[in-house]
């Protein structure tokens, strides 16, 4: 008979029981998903304590910026491995607008450009009399 | 106890052009739900994340969702409530915005909106009986809800609606989410239109087109025309866009057109001079409670934007447009990247 054929081999000393060896490996896969819920709950809170923190210093009314502007006008850099995208992925327009839109340039223009896109509402956006 | 069973969640489209990115479409929270992303092979994995979140959203927030979380609370005769952590982040942001914009956006305008006939998703809002509108009046405000902890008190009789910030709140959700799950590259995500993105966006940023109008506007008009353009394309690269219009969402109800953008002052839709204004900010809930305040704040609104240094276009009923804090004025144009102050 080849031993291949065998069903199982048999522990070696000091090694677990073919169905402990399963529950460590069932235990180790929930503490990894543990860990990576935990992490998001992490990143969550992060992300939260951005939106709330600027919320909370901003103050209705002020003239004092609340926020600093970087302005980016030399042309965009392609060599650092990112893609150039030439056609728009989205539209925003208010809720259930979609568009397609004709390709672009990577480089931010610096001409005025002809209108470049058809706008479509979702069937049913509308709801008049 | 009943059981309460999750919605279906319809299926994605892959809607993608170019080869260097994936983009994916489908219906979600009443609107449409776009994710695009880049390597394109970790899409899989994306979508399930943003499904997530959403899925998550939607069943604490929604209030067109007899079984969601805020539903329960409305229906609820008791004032004070132990609410889920999620929900109590989406009332937390919600009032954080009603507080930095000085009551321009607030979420107790829930029962105005249902007064006025938007007491459903949106798909089946249909046309009110005559005479059947609600008398002019501010709504509770947003300084009647209490939110300690994970514990909201609501006077009785409130209803909340979290639209000027649930959006954006949940497009920052799905985009980290998704970007958390793909591992690399860079993600946008857009909730009708709300964007938010994570990671690091294509070379240029990520390319959008940012719309005044919808075609809502024209439908009662015969021989309405077959497409709108899109007023400018410009270039995301970090942080978010939001654009609010009154243009869209609209319904009739007594004889009188409405629209969802309520005036927390008087309960009725918001009436200024500016019929679409997006703004870019560091969140796209800080964007999109940025964006309904300038519609409500009317003649005040550019102004006020420039007071709070966000980039913003601003689109009148009279075809003017306004830009601020250095919102760019060519097409293609990439948007300032914005910092916390």
């Amino acid at each position: 008979m080849d031993p291949q054929d065998l069903p199982s081999r048999l522990p070696g000393p000091g090694e677990p029981a073919p169905q402990e060896a399963r529950a460590r490996s069932r235990d180790r896969g929930l503490r990894h998903v543990r860990r990576l819920s935990n992490w998001t709950a992490v990143a969550l809170v992060a992300a939260t304590a951005v939106t709330a923190g600027y919320l909370a210093r901003a103050h209705p009314g002020t003239q004092q910026p609340a926020s600093v502007t970087r302005s980016h006008s030399q042309a965009p850099r392609s060599s650092t491995g990112q893609p150039c995208v030439s056609v728009p992925v989205a539209v925003s327009g208010g809720s259930g607008v979609t568009t397609t839109a004709p390709a672009q340039s990577c480089a931010p223009s610096t001409g005025g450009g002809a209108r470049p896109a058809v706008v479509y509402v979702k069937p049913g956006e509308d709801r008049e009399d | 106890m009943p059981v309460t069973r999750p919605p279906r969640v319809p299926p994605w489209s892959r809607v993608d052009s170019e080869a260097a990115v994936a983009v994916a479409v489908r219906d979600a929270l009443g609107t449409d739900a776009r994710v695009a992303l880049w390597p394109p092979d970790g899409l899989a994995v994306a979508l399930d994340a943003v499904d997530a979140e959403l899925s998550r959203l939607d069943q604490q927030a929604s209030r067109f969702r007899a079984g969601s979380e805020i539903s329960r609370i409305h229906r609820s005769p008791r004032r004070v409530h132990r609410v889920s952590r999620g929900l109590a982040e989406a009332v937390g942001v919600a009032l954080a915005a009603a507080r930095w914009t000085g009551g321009m956006t607030d979420p107790t305008v829930g029962s105005a909106l249902a007064a006025l006939g938007y007491d459903r998703d949106f798909a089946s809002v249909g046309p009110g009986p005559t005479g059947s509108l609600p008398v002019p009046g501010p709504v509770p405000g947003w300084r009647s809800v209490e939110l300690r902890g994970r514990l909201l008190r609501l006077p009785a009789g409130t209803c909340l609606d979290l639209g000027a910030t649930g959006k954006g709140l949940g497009a920052d959700r799905a985009a980290a989410a998704a970007w958390r799950a793909s591992g690399r590259g860079g993600v946008l995500v857009s909730l009708g239109g709300d964007i938010a993105v994570a990671g690091r966006p294509p070379a240029g940023g990520w390319p959008v087109a940012v719309a005044e109008s919808s075609l809502a506007c024209f439908r009662d008009l015969a021989g309405l025309p077959a497409a709108v353009p899109a007023a400018q394309v410009v270039r995301l690269a970090a942080g978010a866009l939001a654009t609010s219009s009154v243009t869209g969402r609209q319904w009739r109800r007594g004889g009188q057109r409405m629209h969802h953008i309520v005036d927390p002052r008087t309960g009725y839709p918001a009436t200024g001079p500016w019929r679409t204004v997006s703004v870019a900010a560091v969140s796209c809930a800080i964007a999109n409670a940025a964006a309904t305040a300038a519609i409500v704040a009317g003649p005040d609104a550019a102004a006020w934007l420039a007071g709070t240094g966000l980039p913003a276009r601003l689109a009148g009923h009279d075809g003017a447009v306004r830009l601020v804090g250095g919102w760019p004025a060519a097409n293609g144009g990439q948007l300032p990247e914005v910092a916390c102050g």
